[in-house]
C-alpha cells in the first residue's frame, strides 16, 4: 500500500510541475500550446539517453547517442533541451502565424514529433520506446523498494519547489503583469510597447523547460518511455487539470493536477481493476471530457480562481495585500 | 517511375476523402469561428453508423448516405445544445477549442465503449480492379473518387448559386459584410454545422471504405491531415481547402513511395510547415487579405 | 511609379517626387508623407501627408469610411502601410510593428475594447511602464528585492494619474467592471504611464455619456496644455473645435482640407464630404 501511495505521490508531483509550466503559457499568457506533451517527451528522452550510457552498451534497444551521467545532469540537460525546443517551435509557430493557426499548427507539430520518433527505430528505439533507464543513486544507496521511493519522492519535491519558486516570482513580478496583459489583449499590449511575439517566445522557452523537467523526473522513475505514453491527447489531460484547478492560480493549478492527474488518471490505473481495463480507460477519458465541459460552463475560472492583485496603500513596504482569505492558503506569491 | 504514377492514383483517392472533410472543416470554422477538434471523432462516429447499417444488410453506398445524414443531424444538434449555450456564456475562442477537445474525448471513447478497440470492416460485395495506365483502382475506390468530385462540384454550386451559400461565404470572409445579407446569423451557423457534419460523415465512411477497416481512433488520426489541408489552403478558403486536400493527399502517397510508409506523414507536415513559413496565411489567402481581414 | 519612369531618367527614379506635405510652422514631431494603405482593390488610405507640431493637438475628422482610423492604425504600426513614410521624432517608423512605435514614444488608444479586461485598473496602468527592472525575465527572477522599490514608485505615479482622471477609487476594480467611458479614461491613464511624447487617440469620446465625455475632453485639454502632442480621430466636432489647434479633413482615403475648425465649417468641400459620406 505504501508503495502505491508513494508511486501516486511521485506522479502527482510530476503532474503539478507540468501543469505549472502549462499554466505559465495558457493560464498566464493565453498561449494555447497543443504540443505541450512533446516538451515533456523531449525531456524524458533527454534524461533517458543521458543516463542509459553509450548506445552500443545494449543490444536490445537502439538510440542515436548516449552517455552515462550522474544526477542531476540528466534533469538539468532535459530542461535545457526543453527550453531550446520551445525556442525552435516558438520561432516556427508564434512569430508569423495568426492565433487560430498557431493552435492548429502546434497540434500538428505534436503529432509530427511522435511520428518522427516512431518512424525511425535507430533514433530513440522507435515505437517500442526506451526501457531500463537507470534511476539516480539506485545502485549506491542500497535502499528497500519503499525506501528508494521515498528518496525519489524527495528529489521530485525538491524540483517542484524550485519550479514553484520560478513561476511564483514570474507571477508576482511586473513581467507577470505583462504576461496577463498579453493574454487579455495582444493589440493593446503591443500598443503600450510590449513585443508580444517575444513575450510568447519567452513563455514557450520557460514552459518548455519546465515540461521537460517534469518528463525527466517521470522517466527516471518509471524507467521506460515510448511514443504511446505521450500521445497528443495527454496534453488535454494537463489542460483539464489547469482549467479545473483554476488557471492563473498556482495553488489552484496544483490542486487541479492532484485531482485530475493523480486521483483521476493515475490513481485508477494503480488501484485494482474492476472488469475490462480498456473500458475503465475509456470511462476515465469520457469523465475527463465531461469534467472539462462542466467546469467551462458552470465555473470557467476553476475551483480556485485567479487572485485579484491589489496594492496596499502603504506602498513603501512593497507588499501586496491579499484579496481573499482562500488565496492566503493557496498562493503565497504575494508575500514576496 | 511506374510506382510514382501508381501512387499518384492512391494520392487522388486519399485526396477525394480529404476533400469533403477539409471543405466541411474549413467552412464551419470560418462561418462560426469555432475550431472544431471533435471533427475527427464525429467522422469516426458516422463511420460506425454506416457499419451498423451494413450489418443490418444495407448496401454500403446507402449506408454512406445514411451516415452522412446522421453526421449532419448530430453536428447540428451539438451546435444547438452544446456549442451555442457556451457561446452565449461568452466563452472565448480558446475556450471553445477546449470545449471541442472535451467533446472529442466524449465521442471517441463513447465509440470505444460501444464498439470496442478492435477494428471492424464494411461488408462489401466483389470489388473488381480497373487499370488506367500504371494506376489501378478498385471499383470502390473509383466510387470514392466520384463522390469526392461530386462533393467538390456540389459545394461550388451551393456557395455560388444559393442564397444561404452566398451568405455563408460572406460570413466566412467578412462578418461585417454578412450582417447586411439579411440572413439571420443563427441560420448561417446552423447550416454551416449541418454541412460540416454531412461532409465529415460522408468522409468518415469513405475513409473506412478506402482503408478497408474502421477503428475508434480512425478520424482522430485523419484530423491532422484535414487540418493540414485546411491550413495549407488558407483557413476559411473553401477552394483553398480543395487544393490543399489534393496537395496533401498526393504528397502523403508519393512520399510513402519515395521515403517509405513511416515517413509519409512527416514529409507532408514538413511541407505544410515550410509553406506556412513562406506564406503564413496559406496558399489561398490572397483573397482574404484583399478584404482586409487576414 | 510608372508615371515617374516616363518623366525622369532611369538614374533618379530612386528619388520619388516630394509630395505636397501639409507643413507646420514650428518643429514637427510627426511627419506623415504620402501614406497609403490598400487592402487589395480597396484604397482605405490613399496618399495622406501632414505634419504635427510638437505640443499641439491635431484632429482627424471626416465621414464614416474616410480612412481616419486606418490612417491612425498605420501611423501607430498596427496596420502596415502599403507605402509612405511615418517619420516620428526623426525616425521613419512606417511598417514597423506597434511596439516599436510605442517605445519611440507614440502611444495609441483604441476605439473599442482596448483595456485589459481581467486586470485591475492599477495593473492596467502598471503594464505600460517602460523599461522596468522586473519586466525582464532575469529581473523577475531576481525577486521583489530587485524590482520592488522601483515598482512602488510607479504605483505612486499611477495613483497620481488616477487621481487626476478621477478614478482613484476604482484602482482595484477589474477593467471589465467599469463603464465604457471609465475604460476610455483607464486607457488614457495607461498611455500616460508609458511616458509618451505623443498620443494617438481613436475616438476617445465615442459612445460615452455626455458628462463623462466632458471629463475626457477636459483631461485631454489639460494634457495638451502640459505640452503633450495629441493626434485624435473624433466624430464630436464640438470637442474637436475646443481641443484641436488644427484639423485635417479626410474623405474616401484622401485628405481634402486642413485648418482651424472654425474656418473649415464654412468650406464647401468639407460640407460636401460630410453630406456625400452619409
Amino acid at each position: 500500500m505504501a508503495y502505491y501511495v508513494l508511486t501516486l505521490a511521485v506522479y502527482v508531483v510530476v503532474g503539478i510541475i507540468a501543469c505549472w509550466g502549462l499554466n505559465l503559457q495558457f493560464g498566464d499568457t493565453g498561449v494555447l500550446n497543443f504540443a505541450y506533451i512533446l516538451f515533456v517527451a523531449a525531456g524524458a528522452y533527454t534524461a533517458s539517453i543521458l543516463s542509459l550510457g553509450h548506445p552500443n552498451a545494449s543490444s536490445y534497444q537502439h538510440y542515436f547517442w548516449g552517455a552515462h551521467l550522474p544526477w542531476p545532469i540528466p534533469w538539468l540537460a532535459a530542461a535545457v533541451v526543453g527550453g531550446l525546443l520551445g525556442l525552435l517551435v516558438g520561432l516556427l509557430v508564434l512569430r508569423r502565424l495568426r492565433g487560430d493557426y498557431q493552435a492548429m499548427v502546434l497540434l500538428v507539430v505534436s503529432i509530427m514529433g511522435s511520428y518522427i520518433v516512431s518512424a525511425d527505430p535507430g533514433f530513440l528505439n522507435g515505437g517500442v520506446g526506451l526501457a531500463l533507464i537507470p534511476q539516480p543513486f539506485k545502485g549506491v544507496l542500497h535502499l528497500s523498494q519503499v525506501g528508494y521511493e521515498v528518496f525519489y519522492l524527495a528529489l521530485a519535491v525538491l524540483a517542484a519547489v524550485a519550479v514553484f519558486e520560478v513561476v511564483r516570482r514570474i507571477n508576482a513580478s511586473p513581467l507577470g503583469r505583462v504576461l496577463r496583459a498579453v493574454r487579455e489583449n495582444e493589440a493593446a499590449a503591443a500598443a503600450v510597447g510590449h513585443n508580444v511575439a517575444a513575450v510568447k517566445l519567452l513563455v514557450m522557452v520557460i514552459g518548455g523547460a519546465i515540461a521537460a523537467l517534469a518528463g525527466a523526473i517521470e522517466v527516471q522513475f518509471i524507467a521506460a518511455w515510448a511514443p504511446a505514453g505521450w500521445d497528443y491527447t495527454e496534453t488535454f489531460g494537463l489542460f483539464a487539470a489547469v482549467i479545473v484547478g483554476g488557471r492563473g492560480n498556482l495553488g489552484g493549478v496544483a490542486l487541479g493536477a492532484l485531482l485530475v492527474q493523480g486521483l483521476f488518471l493515475e490513481g485508477t490505473v494503480l488501484l485494482p481493476n474492476i472488469g475490462n481495463p480498456a473500458l475503465i480507460g475509456a470511462i476515465q477519458w469520457m469523465s475527463l471530457g465531461a469534467l472539462i465541459l462542466i467546469f467551462l460552463y458552470f465555473r470557467p475560472q476553476g475551483v480556485l480562481p485567479e487572485r485579484r492583485r491589489t496594492y496596499s496603500s502603504d506602498i513603501t513596504t512593497g507588499r501586496n495585500r491579499l484579496a481573499s482569505p482562500l488565496a492566503a492558503l493557496t498562493n503565497r506569491s504575494a508575500r514576496g | 517511375m511506374n510506382s510514382l504514377i501508381s501512387s499518384l492514383g492512391f494520392g487522388i483517392v486519399t485526396a477525394s476523402i480529404l476533400l469533403p472533410a477539409a471543405v466541411g472543416f474549413t467552412l464551419q470554422f470560418s462561418a462560426t469561428g469555432v475550431l472544431n477538434i471533435a471533427f475527427g471523432a464525429q467522422m469516426t462516429f458516422a463511420a460506425y453508423i454506416a457499419f451498423i447499417c451494413t450489418q443490418a444488410g444495407l448496401n454500403i453506398w446507402l449506408a454512406l448516405l445514411l451516415a452522412g445524414v446522421f453526421g449532419a443531424v448530430f453536428s447540428a444538434l451539438l451546435n444547438r445544445f452544446l456549442l451555442t449555450p457556451f457561446a452565449r456564456r461568452g466563452t472565448t475562442f480558446f475556450g471553445m477549442v477546449v470545449v471541442t477537445i472535451a467533446l472529442a474525448l466524449l465521442i471517441e471513447y463513447l465509440v470505444e465503449i460501444i464498439w470496442g478497440t478492435m477494428s471492424v470492416n464494411y461488408k462489401m460485395t466483389g470489388t473488381g480492379v480497373v487499370h488506367l495506365g500504371a494506376m489501378s483502382f478498385t471499383h470502390s475506390q473509383l466510387v470514392v473518387m466520384a463522390i469526392g468530385l461530386v462533393i467538390a462540384v456540389a459545394t461550388h454550386s451551393l456557395l455560388k448559386y444559393t442564397r444561404i451559400g452566398k451568405a455563408i461565404r460572406a460570413v466566412a470572409s467578412n462578418t461585417e459584410l454578412a450582417r447586411s445579407s439579411g440572413i439571420p446569423a443563427q441560420r448561417i451557423t446552423d447550416t454551416a454545422w449541418l454541412i460540416s457534419g454531412l461532409m465529415g460523415g460522408v468522409a468518415g465512411v469513405m475513409l473506412g471504405i478506402s482503408l478497408s477497416s474502421v477503428s475508434y481512433t480512425m478520424g482522430d488520426t485523419f484530423l491532422i491531415e484535414i487540418i493540414a489541408a485546411a491550413v495549407l489552403g488558407g483557413v476559411g478558403q473553401v477552394y483553398g481547402a480543395m487544393l490543399g486536400a489534393l496537395a496533401i493527399g498526393v504528397l502523403l502517397e508519393e512520399s510513402a513511395i519515395v521515403l517509405g510508409g513511416a515517413y509519409a506523414p512527416i514529409s507532408a507536415f514538413a511541407v505544410l510547415i515550410l509553406v506556412l513559413l513562406v506564406r503564413p496565411t496559406g496558399i489561398m489567402a490572397g483573397a482574404a487579405e484583399a478584404k482586409g481581414i487576414a | 511609379m510608372a508615371e515617374q519612369l516616363t518623366e525622369t531618367p532611369a538614374k533618379s527614379t530612386a528619388v520619388p517626387a516630394e509630395p505636397e506635405v501639409d507643413r507646420v510652422a514650428g518643429p514637427a514631431i510627426l511627419r506623415v508623407v504620402d501614406l497609403k494603405v490598400h487592402f487589395g482593390a480597396v484604397r482605405a488610405v490613399d496618399g495622406v501627408s501632414f505634419e504635427v507640431e510638437t505640443g499641439t493637438a491635431v484632429g482627424l475628422i471626416g465621414p464614416n469610411g474616410a480612412g481616419k482610423s486606418t490612417a491612425l492604425k498605420a501611423i501607430g504600426g498596427e496596420t502596415s502601410p502599403t507605402s509612405g513614410q511615418v517619420v516620428f521624432d526623426g525616425t521613419d517608423l512606417a511598417g514597423r510593428p506597434s511596439h516599436v512605435a510605442a517605445r519611440a514614444g507614440m502611444i495609441r488608444t483604441f476605439q473599442l475594447g482596448g483595456e485589459f479586461a481581467r486586470l485591475t485598473v492599477m495593473e492596467n496602468l502598471l503594464v505600460a511602464v517602460p523599461r522596468q527592472r522586473g519586466k525582464s525575465i532575469w529581473g523577475a527572477l531576481g525577486g521583489r528585492k530587485w524590482w520592488g522599490a522601483e515598482d512602488a514608485a510607479e504605483v505612486r505615479r499611477a495613483r497620481e494619474i488616477l487621481a487626476r482622471l478621477e478614478l482613484r477609487d476604482k484602482e482595484n476594480e477589474y477593467a471589465s467592471d467599469l463603464s465604457g467611458g471609465q475604460r476610455k479614461l483607464v486607457e488614457i491613464g495607461r498611455a500616460l504611464m508609458a511616458r509618451p511624447k505623443m498620443l494617438l487617440l481613436d475616438e476617445p469620446m465615442a459612445g460615452v455619456n455626455r458628462s463623462l465625455a466632458r471629463h475626457i475632453e477636459a483631461a485631454l485639454s489639460a494634457l495638451r496644455d502640459d505640452g503633450l502632442t495629441l493626434l485624435l480621430v473624433e466624430h464630436e466636432l464640438g470637442s474637436v473645435e475646443r481641443l484641436c489647434d488644427r484639423v485635417l479633413v479626410m474623405a474616401q482615403g484622401r485628405q481634402i482640407a486642413s485648418g482651424h475648425m472654425g474656418q473649415l465649417r464654412s468650406r464647401q468641400e468639407v460640407l460636401d464630404a460630410y453630406l456625400g459620406g452619409r
